[in-house]
């Protein structure tokens, strides 16, 4: 549905104040108007199973459809300031404890989008949310000033918390954003949740896969050297590349299920392409000839390293072989 | 325990923690070469990460119980 609808224009005027309906943003193609109202908070945490999705269609006097994004997760603990949501995929997230009130998730952004996120969680705590790539693909609010000229801008980072989430949608794994805020009112005033979908879902870039790149004469060392693809890109490249070069990202196993100890990670270029060489305590490492798994910690441990890599398969490992 | 990074290799803080100095060249040797500077900057850095004193030096003997000796001239 295009964003400059007059039904919508007139829905969102009535509802911030705006005279006019100045809200064609060039660049953004629909969006995504979330003015929920307490019910729906209320609800939600009282009722910690109740379905987000209904409580939102429901409750929510100004949604329209296609412009909703779509709630697929169940709250299944409120029991704390924090809400937690279990996706299809038996997942579970838990959002900012004393912030969010207000939850949805916005379908299918790429992953440059979701490093953005992660971005401005690690800087000032300043703003939590502003996504903006080189191809017009945007995600903030949108903000009207007095003159009436038109901005997108971050949301406030101490009202809004935003992180990235993995989901079901009934038909397919998606990455998508997850965005919770304390204060309908963020909302009102000319701001409004924007969203460009001038993204390919099809390419939407995902951890699914770990190749090993190449084993080096280290590997009678305990050595293993990992590329970890996201899509088409080598993650070593990419911005957090760092975050995979950590001990805790990655694990080891034994053919019996033993855990081997990883005593160190690195990122070295082998080969023209950079890969992580994960190096393995001796300590029941096996003998030769021995099989072992190389593989990346679950997704729930890498969320606590703060590592934006939702849409990352735990399935995949690497089967190795001591020599 | 955060990993301690040396020389861009993000080494296992935790591990290296419950390891002698002769162990942790066994295990680290090869990510650092036949550097020993480099190796012991490494263990340094680890165990002060961990809040423990990294001890070299190989200690063949047992120390001696000053309250076990006896006074020359007894």
């Amino acid at each position: 549905m295009p964003f400059a609808d007059e039904t919508f224009c007139q829905s969102s005027a009535k509802n911030t104040g705006m005279e006019g309906c100045p809200l064609v943003i060039k660049s953004i193609k629909q969006a995504i108007w979330a003015p929920l109202d307490t019910a729906w908070d209320a609800a939600a945490r009282a009722t910690p199973t109740t379905t987000l999705k209904a409580l939102l269609l429901a409750d929510n006097p100004n949604a329209r459809g296609a412009l909703m994004p779509k709630m697929i997760a169940e709250v299944v603990d409120s029991s704390t300031d924090a809400l937690k949501v279990q996706w299809a995929n038996g997942s579970e997230k838990t959002t900012k404890a004393s912030q969010p009130k207000y939850t949805f998730i916005m379908d299918t952004l790429d992953l440059r989008a979701l490093e953005a996120v992660q971005q401005y969680n690690d800087s000032e705590n300043e703003y939590g949310l502003f996504l903006v790539d080189e191809q017009d693909k945007i995600l903030g609010t949108k903000y009207i000033d007095d003159s009436g000229e038109e901005f997108i801008r971050p949301f406030n980072y101490v009202e809004t918390f935003a992180d990235t989430v993995r989901f079901y949608n009934g038909e397919a794994q998606k990455i998508g954003v997850m965005v919770s805020f304390s204060k309908p009112e963020q909302f009102n005033n000319g701001n409004m949740l924007v969203w460009d979908t001038g993204i390919d879902v099809d390419a939407l870039p995902r951890m699914n896969s770990l190749v090993l790149s190449q084993k080096t004469a280290a590997d009678a060392s305990r050595v293993v050297d990992v590329k970890v693809m996201v899509g088409k890109t080598n993650f070593a490249t990419t911005r957090n590349a760092d975050k995979l070069a950590v001990t805790g990202a990655w694990k080891g196993t034994t053919a019996t299920g033993a855990a081997l100890t990883v005593s160190s990670v690195s990122k070295v270029l082998v080969g023209g392409e950079y890969v992580y060489r994960v190096t393995f305590s001796a300590t029941g490492y096996p003998s030769s000839a021995g099989v072992f798994y190389v593989n990346l910690v679950a997704p729930s441990a890498l969320d606590a390293l703060t590592l934006p890599l939702e849409g990352y398969e735990s399935a995949g490992y690497l089967s190795q072989t001591a020599v | 325990m955060k990993d301690t990074k040396v020389n861009g290799t993000s080494l296992n803080t935790a591990f290296v923690a419950t390891l002698s100095w002769p162990a942790f060249k066994a295990e680290y040797g090869h990510v650092y070469g036949s550097d020993e500077k480099v190796l012991k900057y490494a263990y340094t850095l680890c165990l002060e990460a961990a809040g423990l004193k990294p001890v070299f030096k190989k200690i063949d003997t047992a120390p001696v119980n000053p309250s076990t000796t006896t006074e020359e001239g007894d």
